[in-house]
């Protein structure tokens, strides 16, 4: 549905993406995740043509996203937390204007949105709290059923109800419609998400299904015999190695149910146990944000 | 087209009060001008012909910043829409909201004062163009590469101190004796247009600000450096050439012409100072029918002296500085075929050059009026005159206690100053006036280009009794002229000739007026 492919975007001195290469399946809820700033606001925005790469290009729908027509434009649907909503429009003016540009509009979808949101027709956008903005601007996205949703922190700030309002809203329209978005909300995004790229000083630390993600992530704990060196140079996969006396933490990047125990038994021949973790999204990417010196958000 | 109509109702459900209060100001400014009578506007016409533009330029920024192409977090882009549509909706809401209703306005003001609307329509339509060019474009150029409201009249207001200090500087307040100069005007606009249109085309095909923002400033820099640059004496001579009508038979032309006393009155009207001194040079105009009026307007004149030193005059200007400028220059007709050049210079550039045995050389625009088709006013009547409209007159309280026997011809088409206007006693005593020689400094806006109208006028002071032959009486007329006279106007240009000559010879100090 998406290729991003070579994409780097620049303002200025600042290198917001990195020669970033990215595949979103159709039909996945694929989540770029990472601390602030990493980039995933401009990849997001490169994808509908809000900014324009430096080099490099995003296909979307098959379509250079620098030549996105109306056709393809009434198929996508993009809600973000900077956008400019024309907030001067009641709601009601709101969702009528955007009905026009938009041949496959459902009215009765429409309708629906407005009586499960419990949207007020007659205020103004601007007059509406920040979750209230976002339920009218979610409720424009979906009336025209798009094929793919860009959401761009669409849960940031909003209280726990709201979010799962808009949750349940958008996954009601998977597997038809693929949905990528943009988030830091990590707790949310791993109860939905059936893919996850990782986003670092905009380059793509990691990109994969939720799963497999999840499969090969642990948190070790080791029990040895006696106090011993760490290993010089730790084997790729190992990350925040720490060791107090006879315990031994860190997180395994590559866990192989199979391979990982002999692993860790060829570098500390004497150990007494081994326990290894599932870890939650949220202890995963802030291992990875601490093995590469920063803090995850 | 059906999406820009969507666009474009949603900019005026918008935009509802902002363009009302807009067409209050044009309604307010054409019922103003419709009831003018006088080149100068009143108070309140002047202020409105100053808020007018800017009312729509701010309705102009109103109307692209409700879609703005700055940015990356606006709401049009994402809609399923072509740039088209957005272009679209935009020059129908400029058509609809200004273009329209100005035309309806010019419409209504000519028709109020005589002239058929239908009869004036390539004049009509240059109104619009002169407004898509001098307002239009500019402002929704600049609204495309600004971020928001305050941003553009920032970018206004910097932009309009820079554009007074330049015209400031370049004497752009010319008085209205200097001829029009087309030319140098178009050739201006023309650069301005190019970079606008530029600005406006990169910003909604590519919206490519950076590179908009670069042409915008590459366009204001190089309608600036055109103005100021583009020399005036060339493209007043191109603008000549340009015109079909010159005179038949043996060209004009000046030469020096020994033997005539110095004129009376110039040592009153210009007198020495110990700081500037007035030389007048007799000449001869030959190549003039006795049917001919000629105005001669100077265009460049340059003292050569026999040491190899070169002094330029300055063109002459209602600038407030003319007195401190180092040599003006012009010619002053002084009879059938006579004429006088004028210098008006430093006492020591004077002083330096008196005993050289110069050359001087110069160039004049030469507009020639038929001088046998003159159309009588009637005091306090209106009448018809060809090639400047309709002329009436009529006596107005200049000040109080003061009254002037007041002559304006009004006409949708272009007015050339310098038409003679002339006052006939029934005694037939005459004093005469040019159309368009005296300037009101009034203390608001005096710039009417909104205006359908081109308007100009000539002023005689009445005085109770007669003052003939006292000094300053050549601009007093008695009362008792006006019962019974009539007045005199000469209006058709027949041909515009450029001349320029050479005077060799000459020892300025022989020419020093006293």
């Amino acid at each position: 549905m998406i290729q991003m492919q070579a994409l780097t975007r620049n303002f200025g001195t600042l290198h917001a993406l990195q020669g970033v290469n990215l595949e979103v399946p159709a039909g996945s809820v694929f989540a770029i995740v990472g601390p602030n700033g990493a980039g995933k606001t401009t990849a997001l925005k490169l994808c509908v043509n809000l900014l324009r790469a430096t080099t490099g290009r995003v296909t979307v729908m098959g379509v250079d996203s620098r030549r996105l027509g109306p056709s393809e434009l009434a198929r996508i649907g993009y809600m973000a937390e900077s956008r400019q909503l024309p907030e001067w429009m009641s709601t009601g003016y709101f969702l009528s204007y955007c009905k026009e540009f938009y041949p496959n509009w459902s009215d009765d979808d429409a309708a629906e949105l407005i009586r499960r949101f419990e949207l007020p027709l007659d205020r103004p956008l601007k007059s509406l709290s920040r979750g209230m903005r976002m339920k009218a601007a979610l409720a424009a996205t979906l009336s025209y059923r798009p094929q793919l949703l860009l959401l761009d922190e669409p849960f940031s700030g909003l209280d726990v109800l709201v979010r799962e309002q808009l949750i349940e809203s958008i996954l009601e329209r998977t597997p038809e419609a693929t949905v990528l978005l943009a988030s830091h909300d990590l707790a949310e995004i791993e109860s939905f998400a059936t893919h996850i790229a990782y986003l670092d000083e905009g380059r793509i630390r990691f990109a994969e299904e939720m799963s497999t993600l999840t499969e090969r992530f642990r948190e070790i704990e080791v029990l040895l015999e006696s106090p011993s060196d760490p290993p010089p140079s730790p084997p790729p996969g190992w990350l925040n190695l720490q060791q107090s006396g006879v315990t031994l933490r860190f997180t395994h990047a590559r866990y192989d149910p199979d391979s990982t125990d002999g692993e860790i038994r060829r570098h500390y021949p004497a150990l007494r146990e081994i326990t290894a973790s599932p870890m939650p999204l949220r202890a995963i990417v802030y291992a990875l944000a601490k093995s590469s010196g920063r803090t995850a958000a | 087209m059906r999406i820009a109509q969507h666009i474009f109702r949603k900019d005026i459900r918008r935009l509802w009060w902002e363009s009302t209060v807009t067409l209050a100001i044009l309604a307010a400014l054409t019922w103003a001008d419709r009831w003018r009578n006088d080149y100068t506007p009143g108070t309140m016409e002047g202020w409105l012909n100053l808020l007018l533009p800017f009312a729509w330029a701010y309705l102009i920024a109103l109307v692209v910043l409700e879609d703005p192409l700055v940015g990356d977090r606006q709401f049009w882009v994402t809609l399923p829409c072509r740039w088209p549509s957005i272009f679209a909706a935009k020059a129908l809401f400029i058509l609809a909201l200004i273009h329209i209703p100005y035309l309806v306005s010019c419409s209504v003001i000519l028709g109020a004062r005589g002239f058929p609307p239908i009869n004036y329509l390539p004049q009509l339509f240059g109104k619009q163009l002169a407004l898509v060019v001098c307002l239009t474009l500019p402002a929704a150029a600049l609204a495309t590469v600004v971020r928001n409201v305050v941003q553009f009249l920032l970018a206004i207001i910097l932009l309009g101190v820079a554009a007074t200090l330049m015209s400031h500087g370049q004497g752009m307040l010319d008085a209205l004796w200097i001829p029009v100069n087309y030319v140098h005007n178009a050739v201006t606009l023309v650069v301005l247009t190019a970079g606008t249109l530029t600005v406006v085309c990169l910003q909604y095909v590519r919206r490519a600000t950076s590179l908009a923002r670069a042409a915008g400033a590459a366009a204001v820099i190089a309608t600036a450096m055109t103005y100021a640059w583009l020399p005036q004496p060339r493209t007043l001579e191109l603008q000549c050439a340009l015109d079909s009508r010159k005179t038949v038979g043996e060209p004009l032309s000046i030469h020096f012409s020994a033997g005539q006393g110095q004129p009376a009155d110039l040592g009153r009207r210009m007198p020495a100072t110990p700081s500037r001194v007035t030389l007048a040079i007799p000449v001869a105009l030959s190549g003039l029918t006795d049917q001919t009026r000629v105005y001669l307007n100077q265009l460049a004149l340059q003292v050569d002296t026999t040491e190899g030193k070169h002094y330029s005059a300055t063109l002459a200007t209602s600038r407030s500085e003319y007195e401190t400028l180092p040599l003006v220059a012009f010619l002053e007709l002084a009879g059938p075929g006579h004429a006088r050049q004028i210098l008006r210079m430093e006492r020591a550039l004077f002083d330096q050059i008196k005993d050289s045995t110069t050359t001087i050389r110069g160039t004049v625009k030469a507009d020639s009026h038929r001088a046998d088709a003159a159309v009588t006013v009637p005091i306090g009547g209106r009448v018809l005159a060809p090639g400047l409209g309709v002329c009436s007159s009529a006596i107005v309280q200049l000040r109080p206690g003061e009254d002037g026997l007041k002559v304006v011809c009004e006409s949708p088409t272009d007015i050339p100053s310098g038409g003679a206007v002339t006052l006939m006693a029934a005694n037939r005593n005459s004093w005469g006036e040019r159309l368009g020689s005296a300037m009101t400094f009034v203390g608001y806006p005096r710039n009417t280009w909104l205006s359908p109208m081109n308007r100009r006028d000539a002023f005689f002071h009445l005085t109770a009794e007669d003052v003939s032959g006292r000094a300053g009486s050549r601009w007093l007329v008695p009362v008792s002229a006006v019962s019974g006279g009539h007045i005199l106007v000469t209006p058709e240009r027949t041909a515009c000739d450029m001349i320029t000559y050479e005077l060799k010879g000459i020892r300025l100090s022989d020419y020093l007026v006293r």
